[in-house]
């Protein structure tokens, strides 16, 4: 995979193979905490930390909606993006992507919301984080999918943070 | 004797009002170069005094990033969340 920044407004992602565009393909849907009660209150962390009853309330009536309809909308640009996913060519296997910069904040909150959810899912540790990457369970994808993403965050928070 | 007294005590009470913390508590998850990011936009601060409280945060597991009254603290720590970063308010000791 490449990445750059091919005009100021732009950047293209290029050489991604089937394997790397499936794990973009899964941004979107390990985001979602779906019935999980942790990855849930990681989402949606209270206020007080439980010390204040009455704000963590409020809090759950009038401030975790707007951070729902927040993290949806992020969601929804990465995968207006994706649908966007082309071969790099005719009868080429490797695909491209272009990502206006002014959605780089929507992708890079997106992945967090993937890698703190994948997190609390498969149980991953700071230890975990240390290892070295084996694949082969469901839990060592998910670790080998939150160190990705988390490249990649870190390529377009250099970019966000680039002047151009 | 008139009432006046007790309409001083109230304003007293309200005056002395005890400040807030806002809190970010370590997460091995929040990459350290996003947590300083986000420190800069949401608190306007300089990269050398983010990164010294992403420090506090990642070796010391919390780091009070700004005190003052509730309103605001609880401003800070929204869009906190909204950057999913694990952060509280909590009255000042």
């Amino acid at each position: 995979m490449q990445l750059a920044r091919i005009d100021p407004l732009t950047i293209a992602l290029t050489q991604l193979d089937p394997f790397v565009c499936d794990l973009l393909r899964q941004i979107v849907p390990s985001a979602s905490p779906g019935d999980h009660p942790a990855a849930h209150a990681r989402l949606y962390s209270s206020p007080s930390a439980g010390a204040e009853p009455e704000l963590d309330a409020d809090w759950r009536e009038f401030v975790e909606p707007d951070l729902r309809e927040h993290f949806e909308a992020s969601r929804s640009l990465v995968e207006r993006d994706l649908a966007t996913l082309q071969p790099a060519g005719p009868g080429e296997e490797d695909s491209s992507l272009h990502i206006p910069v002014a959605h780089l904040d929507s992708w890079i909150n997106a992945m967090n919301q993937a890698r703190l959810t994948l997190a609390e899912k498969h149980g991953i540790t700071e230890q975990d984080m240390r290892r070295e990457l084996t694949l082969g369970d469901a839990r060592s994808f998910a670790l080998f999918q939150i160190e990705f993403y988390g490249e990649l965050q870190f390529c377009f928070i250099r970019e966000v943070e680039r002047k151009v | 004797m008139s009432g006046t007294f007790v309409e001083t005590e109230t304003e007293t009470e309200e005056a002395i009002d005890v400040p807030w913390n806002v809190v970010v508590h370590n997460d091995p998850i929040n990459l350290t170069t996003y947590v300083t990011m986000v420190f800069q936009r949401i608190f306007g601060y300089s990269r050398t005094k983010a990164e010294k409280h992403m420090l506090e945060v990642h070796q010391l597991g919390r780091s009070i990033l700004w005190s003052g009254e509730r309103e605001r603290a609880e401003s800070y720590v929204q869009q906190l969340h909204a950057y999913l970063l694990l952060s509280t308010l909590e009255k000042s000791s």
